[in-house]
């Protein structure tokens, strides 16, 4: 068929073939160019949506502590507290756990090791956050209850005791449901974002930096403490903010274990709501109210908007990272 | 010249094998196939033999679309499955959102066991509301065996609604207070926290349980008062957790030890979920059951005067029956539609229209005989007349809405 | 002494080595426990007639009378809305990450590629909340339909799908599109016919995993399809997916109800386990 048309005339079937290459780019473009207009489009009909609460209070409902929408009272400060607790809980106990793994699966553990765990590891990232939350309900939740929750209300209270101090960190009555057991939750699930994302970091650093160290003596861990962390620390402190941007746009595990109310939490031990755990309770039950979805959509913008700031930085940093050492295949 | 075509077929056969991978690929493939086609058979067979002879003039295939009430939950999945003229779609949501995806006509039907109040009846003008079944609240509670307590499973729990006002308020928040144990004589309770479970969506059981703490108790009605989401109080020193949907609430009760929740009388009862025997106004006692909530319900009839389907509901309560064996917590549940079928975007046709109040009429005539085994109360035949005066109202562009079958 | 600092050395070596290990271990206790508590609570519920019954569970169970029930319109809702996501997202995501590949070397293509990297990064559930803005906007009617979950999900598929794409294509080497361009053959021809079909198996896991992820979304669902219990019965009505049944039977009294909810989780685990080791395995007889 192609012998054909070149016998047919070399300027025609030339023209034809640029025709269509030049459709065919035109049409993946288009796609290309698609996704960013449905990043812009997302922005702008929430922003649309949202702007009856956006004029009438602008950004002072951040700063608001009551939400009542019955009473047109959208203060959003109890769940952006709860979505902040929530997320540092689970940095605070994924970070070093996830370079701990990042750590022992790149530069510690042999391949015949690593490779399997690694694989189990970034499993965890595969299950769906329902099922988090209902392994929540019915295994995390009555663990806390019974087994960890009251360790931490003792040692709280005699460091109080001890110091003549108040930390409210492990204070009040314990349901095992709450802002900790959702962060234990949240911290479950950014796990393999940290250490993949980390590990990636910590493979792109040259090998001649750990023979240097390997060479003047040092032991596997110095080499690794003093010159590979010290390399990757750019493409790990994205990592842990990739994990931060995925940690605040959870809804579902953080429903199903955090309580659900509507005011900032007193203590760790303290029922609350994150932005996403508000909007999949409550929106439904008032959208039809301008004010009230326009309040709700809002919320959303803010989340929205923290996402993606945390994850403009953070590929930032990654793309700086790949550009500098050359590595690939950093998700 | 075929040399153009020897590359590709060089690079196909340099290319390593994949069988592994076409294998693993093809095996998921066809499970998948497998089973929508399993199931697409047993789907499409089930539906054809359910499909009723045609008749003149025939109701469309339109599929009514209601949402809202998780209390009637049980009863519309029923009338869903057993109405067969018409499929319909019933989304458990709650109320609130019953109420908003009507007042947003995103449905053909809303579900609600709260009536509007002012504000929204005043942004859906020409919604009319038909009450479709009663039903009880009952007060449910987890309170497990323990040391320090005399109180077994299957002892009784009195409550009132001053004390439950307490509870919710966050003031009364042990179990062995003393506003709970002098309200059961003899019983020592444990020395726990009692957890406080609410709604966390906007839920006519809300509606119906505070306007029953809002008749009871002064600072309630003053600092909380009743609405389908209220502004559920910050407890200083107790706990409270919210929950969805009327299972939701069901769940969290049963699986939060020295819980109260509230929830419909038959989901407690279905789920032998414990519920409290609840103070009526005669100083009464009462475990709800379908009979003494019947009563309630015809005793407060006997002194009410209905309202029309297109006047204001929400000064029609059920709470607090004059009967001295009446529960006091009991409430309607409403459907929602418009007078002007026309107007809501999902009913696009007259034809469509008439679907939906065949549906109507089904629901409050045949339908009210499934109501008794979800301990739903059947409707008073008076309520029957004044539904079936309500959808009378009801209009296509205008013109009177034809029957269909 | 120096030996002494040696030995200390060594120790602390093992040590540091130890407490990383630690850390693998004391991340997979929960997936152990998720995974022991799914098949302890799931195994004994998975059965043919629970995945292809029409019947929804029953909460309520009278010995003697006691239909089992079964997820069946779950998962063909969740067949039927997800796959049509994957139609929508797919041939959308592969032909942007064609662009991205082959032709975005510039500016431009940087730019949409790190701008899809970011998306991949929204919360689902404000991506249901644009979803539904959108539909009560234009099509009031069908503002809760499979169609507008199915557009949700497709939103929240697409970049994933594009960015696999990418990186798949990326890794052809470039000898064999040169090649082609020696030979005459047009551009678009070697990219459809040369480049897509070597760099196929990445494009396809890439896409068989943004497929799964879509079947285990909820929170976008909660405002787009609501819940069902009928599960699909047309692309304008609400519709009930795997999903948000997980989500209603897990937190309801039924304990009937709860174990469908594990049951229904197990197979969404098995399936993610069988397909992400179907993809390690094939990819792995690719690239190395």
């Amino acid at each position: 068929m192609l012998s054909r048309s070149r016998s047919s005339g070399r300027t025609i079937s030339s023209r034809i073939k640029r025709i269509l290459d030049l459709t065919f780019l035109g049409v993946t473009l288009a796609v290309a160019l698609g996704l960013l207009a449905l990043l812009t489009t997302f922005i702008l009909v929430l922003i649309n949506s949202s702007h009856l609460t956006l004029i009438r209070y602008g950004i002072s409902l951040l700063g608001n502590p009551k939400w009542a929408p019955s009473s047109n009272h959208f203060g959003l400060l109890p769940f952006i507290d709860g979505t902040l607790i929530t997320a540092a809980i689970a940095l605070l106990i994924a970070v070093p756990l996830s370079l701990g793994i990042a750590i022992f699966l790149s530069e510690l553990a042999p391949r015949w090791i690593s490779e399997p765990l690694g694989y189990l590891v970034e499993l965890l990232a595969a299950v769906p956050s329902v099922i988090f939350g209902l392994w929540g309900i019915f295994v995390l939740v009555p663990f806390m209850r019974t087994s960890i929750d009251p360790g931490l209300a003792r040692a709280n209270a005699s460091v109080n005791h001890a110091l003549h101090v108040t930390i409210p960190l492990f204070t009040g009555p314990i349901l095992g449901s709450g802002v900790l057991t959702a962060g234990v939750i949240l911290a479950i699930m950014i796990i393999p974002t940290i250490s993949s994302i980390s590990r990636e970091a910590l493979r792109a650093v040259p090998q001649p930096q750990r023979e240097a160290a390997l060479g003047l003596g040092a032991t596997r861990w110095e080499s690794t403490r003093m010159s590979v962390l010290s390399y990757a620390r750019v493409g790990i402190i994205a990592a842990i903010i990739l994990g931060l941007g995925r940690a605040v746009g959870e809804t579902m595990a953080v429903t199903m274990v955090i309580g659900n109310t509507d005011y900032i939490p007193t203590s760790l031990f303290s029922q609350g709501q994150t932005i996403a755990s508000l909007i999949a309770n409550e929106f439904l039950s008032t959208y039809a109210s301008p004010l009230a979805a326009s309040a709700f959509l809002e919320a959303a913008l803010v989340l929205l908007l923290i996402t993606l700031a945390i994850n403009i930085g953070a590929r930032l940093m990654v793309w700086r990272l790949v550009k500098t050492t050359g590595g690939g295949g950093i998700e | 010249m075929s040399a153009p075509n020897q590359p590709s077929e060089t690079i196909q056969s340099k290319a390593p094998s994949r069988a592994g991978w076409y294998a693993a690929v093809a095996v998921v493939v066809v499970v998948i196939i497998v089973f929508a086609g399993l199931y697409a058979a047993g789907y499409i067979g089930k539906k054809t033999s359910t499909t009723p002879p045609p008749t003149v003039p025939a109701c469309t295939s339109f599929t009514i679309t209601g949402a809202g009430s998780t209390f009637v939950e049980q009863l519309m999945d029923e009338w869903a499955e057993k109405y067969t003229t018409n499929p319909v779609d019933y989304d458990p949501v709650g109320s609130g959102a019953g109420i908003s995806s009507i007042t947003a006509k995103t449905i053909a039907y809303g579900a609600s066991d709260a009536p509007l109040n002012a504000t929204q009846a005043a942004s859906a003008p020409g919604l009319l509301t038909m009450p479709e079944t009663a039903g009880a609240v009952a007060v449910l509670f987890n309170l497990p065996s323990n040391v320090t307590s005399t109180f077994h499973y299957g002892d009784t729990l009195n409550l009132t609604g001053s004390v439950l006002a307490g509870i919710y308020l966050g003031t009364i928040t042990w179990w062995n207070s003393t506003a709970i144990e002098s309200l059961n004589p003899g019983v020592a309770f444990p020395n726990v926290q009692i957890t406080a479970v609410h709604r966390s969506d906007g839920s006519g059981t809300s509606y119906a349980f505070t306007q029953f703490l809002s008749k009871d108790n002064a600072t309630w009605a003053s600092t909380i008062g009743y609405s389908t989401l209220p502004a559920w109080p910050k407890f200083a020193d107790g706990l409270s957790v919210g929950a969805k949907g009327s299972s939701g609430m069901g769940g969290a009760v049963k699986e939060t030890p020295y819980s109260i929740g509230y929830v419909d009388l038959g989901y407690a009862f279905d789920n032998q979920i414990s519920y409290a025997a609840v103070e009526n106004p005669s100083n009464g006692f009462i475990i709800p059951t379908a009979n003494n909530t019947a009563t309630a319900i015809a005793d407060i009839l006997a002194t009410t005067h209905l309202p029309l389907g297109n006047e204001s509901w929400a000064s029609v309560s059920m709470i607090n029956a004059p009967g001295a064996k009446d529960y006091p917590i009991a409430t309607f549940s409403y459907m929602l539609y418009y007078e002007a079928a026309n107007t809501n975007s999902v009913i696009m046709s007259a034809a469509d229209a008439s679907a939906l109040v065949n549906f109507l009429n089904w629901t409050i005539n045949q339908g009210q005989l499934y109501s008794g085994q979800f301990l739903y109360i059947p409707l008073p035949t008076a309520v029957v007349a004044a539904d079936e005066a309500t959808i009378a109202l009801m209009t296509y562009n205008g013109a009177a809405i034809a029957a269909c079958s | 002494m120096k030996f002494n600092r040696d030995r200390r050395r060594r120790i602390f070596n093992w040590v540091a080595s130890g407490l990383c290990f630690l850390c693998v271990v004391v991340a997979l206790i929960p997936l152990v426990s998720l995974l022991y508590n799914a098949f302890l609570n799931g195994l004994h519920i998975l059965s043919i007639s629970f995945l292809i019954s029409a019947e929804n569970p029953v909460g309520i169970c009278v010995p003697g009378n006691c239909s089992a029930g079964g997820i069946g319109p779950a998962i063909y809702a969740t067949v039927v809305v997800v796959g049509t996501a994957a139609l929508m997202s797919i041939p959308a995501g592969v032909l942007a990450g064609i662009y991205l590949s082959e032709y975005g070397r510039n500016r431009l293509g940087r730019v949409i590629s790190f701008f899809t990297d970011v998306m991949t990064g929204t919360p689902s559930i404000v991506v249901g909340l644009f979803a539904f803005a959108v539909f009560v906007y234009f099509s009031r009617a069908h503002a809760f339909s499979a169609l507008d979950g199915a557009v949700a999900l497709a939103i929240i598929m697409v970049p994933t799908v594009t960015r696999t794409t990418e990186e798949g294509l990326r890794l052809v080497p470039n000898a064999l599109r040169e090649g082609a361009y020696a030979l005459g053959i047009p551009r678009y021809r070697a990219v459809l016919q040369i480049v897509l079909t070597t760099g196929r198996s990445i494009i396809i896991t890439g896409a068989v995993l943004a497929v799964m992820r879509a079947a285990g979304e909820v929170a976008p669902l909660l405002v787009t399809t609501l819940f069902s219990p009928q599960g699909f019965t047309g692309f304008g009505n609400p519709a009930g997916l795997l999903g948000p049944v997980i989500f209603f039977y897990a937190t309801g009294a039924s304990p009937l109800l709860v174990r469908a909810a594990w049951g229904a989780s197990l197979l969404l685990i098995l399936a993610m386990l069988g397909i992400s080791l179907a993809a390690r395995i094939a990819l792995r007889n690719r690239y190395k």
